[in-house]
């Protein structure tokens, strides 16, 4: 089990090493799942905006932590 | 596809010889040489199961979804350190302080007579995380593609250059503008990976591929303004 953990840690700091960019970018394919059946050709413009919303998240969540 | 490659890997690289070095000079050339001779060879074998199995087995469409996600989030990691770094909110990494603390590490490790795993150990730590970076960023970029000849080559070269570079300074190459090529890979990385992701799940690029300049000019923009608002957020609760 601490061997499990371990590796989806290890996974986890590889990739990401922030729980805001983990959580936004599974918000992002959800949103641009959503909207492509409405509009293909618009979706990635949403999709596009979702991944500048996850950073300024992930930043406005570090500069609070800073600050704090 | 090549140049991407070559700048994301030689980052990765120039961190993995500040290792080597410190080995090298603190412990043995020895253990340096081997340790990095062991992550070489199971990085090679990495590719081989990983890169090979991935282009014979997914189809190119899934292959852009899982790849493109996958890049995405890395890029963002990227992206999001560079942005702390140049806003001030992190420090600058910097090659000549890391070979500092490596060797400093090393000293701390004295145990006489015998094989010193520790140097082979920390060679091959040092290499091969670096160096799984390198591979994930060149079956990442390569894959989905279909260009995993270019990227691959890009990467070669990269390691050549900076190998070289070692060999004849003998010190960490701390005049590379690490922070500046981080920061260039992460726009390259985000932006490949939105592309794809938005085409593995059914987006219609406008122009297809070549929004690709497009993604890069507003990630560049956006880049700037978050740091701008940053460096403003730190001024403000500096001087509170």
């Amino acid at each position: 089990m601490t061997a499990l953990v371990n590796i989806v840690r290890w996974i986890y700091d590889f990739l990401a090493e922030d729980v805001t960019l983990v959580v936004g970018m599974c918000a992002a394919v959800i949103v641009t799942l959503l909207v492509v059946r409405l509009t293909a050709s618009g979706a990635g413009f949403v999709l596009w905006l979702v991944v500048l919303a996850v950073i300024a998240a992930s930043l406005a969540r570090a500069a609070y932590a800073q600050r704090s | 596809m090549a140049v991407s490659s070559a700048i994301a890997s030689g980052v990765e690289f120039v961190e993995a010889l500040t290792i080597v070095l410190a080995v090298g000079l603190t412990k043995s050339w020895r253990d340096a040489f081997e340790g990095t001779a062991a992550a070489a060879i199971g990085l090679v074998l990495l590719v081989a199961v990983i890169g090979i199995g991935l282009l014979r087995v997914v189809p190119l469409n899934d292959l852009r979804v899982i790849i493109g996600i996958l890049l995405l989030v890395f890029g963002l990691k990227w992206l999001r350190k560079a942005i702390l770094r140049y806003s001030g909110l992190k420090e600058q990494r910097n090659e000549a302080r890391e070979f500092q603390k490596e060797t400093e590490r090393m000293r701390g490790d004295s145990r006489p007579g015998g094989r010193d795993w520790f140097g082979v150990t920390t060679a091959f730590n040092g290499v091969f995380l670096e160096g799984t970076e390198v591979v994930f960023i060149v079956i990442g970029l390569g894959a989905a593609s279909r260009a995993l000849g270019a990227a691959a080559a890009g990467a070669g070269a990269a390691a050549l250059i900076v190998i070289a570079a070692g060999i004849l300074l003998h010190k960490p190459l701390n005049q590379v503008p690490e922070n500046t090529m981080k920061f260039v890979v992460g726009i390259m990385l985000t932006s490949f990976g939105t592309l794809w992701t938005g085409e593995g799940l059914g987006v219609h690029w406008w122009k297809q591929d070549f929004f690709i300049p497009i993604l890069v000019a507003g990630y560049l923009a956006a880049s700037w303004v978050f740091v701008t608002w940053l460096k403003s957020v730190g001024v403000r609760s500096s001087t509170a």
